[in-house]
């Protein structure tokens, strides 16, 4: 009768530990915006096909055989704001050198409010103000600014959480680039 | 009360369970397009902007966004599995609150499951156990011998 208390007792701690190992392994705590859980990355970037604010039709399958930087923003997104200078500073350099292009999504804006922003900022690339769009959801954005560098074969190999940095997009141009051939990087990155 | 008398009332007990699990699964309406279902459907899934917050209890731009996705689907006709699904997919399985049966995940519905079926083994066996001490104690009828006994020597303990 000792024994068979003892042998329950036994069984019974054992799987507590287990269960509080795997409870304290997991990343329950960690904060939600860390966890990547993004599952476009790696995969061929969901198309986008609309007008952009000044009416002109947008369709991601002329950027085909460039880079094309896909931004997710908003005009009353602070974060979002901070990053415009390094987006107008990548998208000049680039529309230069004709291998990488920029896309603005605006999230939860409006057209009015988006054109402002621009007029205000400059900036001279293709912006989508469709709120009706669910393209934040097919993107699997979480907060704002987000970013997608889409390969020029069309695969989305690389997500920045927060502003991007044009030195930080072009690292991942390069890295990518060494890469092909062989297999696609699927990585996030997030701002400090 | 008799043996029949005390089945007749587990039965009872039993049906009244089973009346109430399939009362509140069929609660929630799985089709259509309605608030209730749209809710029921925001209320499986985590807002991953906010910290132990369900999409249905909350106010960040990605919960409305997702919402707001969710009357879409409705509208297209798609199943609860279909757009629990179209958000995992995009999401991740970390995106619903109902985790999946696969992998690590799959403890979660199983123990609960395990525990409860040990617990009713383990407890009949408790009462087989104890209806056999009792059994064996040949129904131990106390007789007048015996209360004499127990009253001399409870007198000779206050003496």
């Amino acid at each position: 009768m000792k024994h068979r208390a003892a042998i329950i007792a036994g069984i019974v701690g054992v799987v507590v530990v287990a269960l509080i190992v795997l409870f304290v392994t997991s990343n329950i705590d960690q904060d939600p915006l860390s966890i990547d859980t993004n599952q476009v990355v790696g995969k061929r970037a969901p198309a986008i096909d609309a007008k952009d604010t000044e009416g002109r039709p947008f369709t991601m399958d002329d950027y085909r055989g460039r880079w094309l930087l896909v931004n997710f923003f908003a005009t009353w997104c602070t974060p979002c704001i901070a990053e415009h200078p390094q987006l107008k500073a990548f998208a000049e350099q680039h529309s230069r050198t004709g291998d990488a292009s920029v896309v603005s999504v605006a999230y939860n804006d409006t057209a009015t409010a988006v054109r402002g922003f621009f007029e205000q900022r400059g900036g001279d690339w293709a912006v989508i103000a469709d709120d009706k769009s669910d393209f934040a959801i097919d993107y699997a954005v979480v907060g704002l600014p987000e970013s997608y560098l889409v390969s020029p074969d069309g695969v989305v190999v690389h997500k920045f959480v927060g502003g991007i940095t044009k030195s930080e997009v072009e690292a991942e141009m390069a890295k990518d680039s060494v890469k092909a051939g062989s297999s696609a990087s699927t990585t996030t990155t997030s701002a400090p | 009360m008799t043996a029949t008398q005390r089945r007749a009332g587990w039965l009872v007990v039993l049906a009244a369970v089973v009346a109430l699990v399939i009362a509140g699964a069929r609660s929630t309406p799985t089709s259509g397009v309605s608030e209730d279902r749209a809710y029921a459907l925001a209320g499986q899934m985590k807002c991953l902007q906010c910290f132990g917050e369900s999409v249905a209890g909350s106010q960040a731009d990605i919960a409305i966004k997702m919402r707001s996705e969710i009357r879409a689907q409705m509208r297209k006709g798609r199943t609860d599995d279909e757009i629990l699904g179209f958000f995992a997919d995009r999401y991740g399985q970390r995106v619903l609150l109902n985790p999946s049966g696969d992998g690590v995940t799959s403890l979660v519905w199983v123990i609960p499951v395990m525990a409860a079926g040990l617990a009713v083994v383990g407890l009949g066996l408790a009462f087989a156990s104890w209806r056999r001490q009792r059994d064996d104690a040949g129904g131990a009828t106390v007789s007048d011998e015996d209360r004499d006994l127990v009253a001399a020597a409870l007198e000779g303990d206050d003496g």
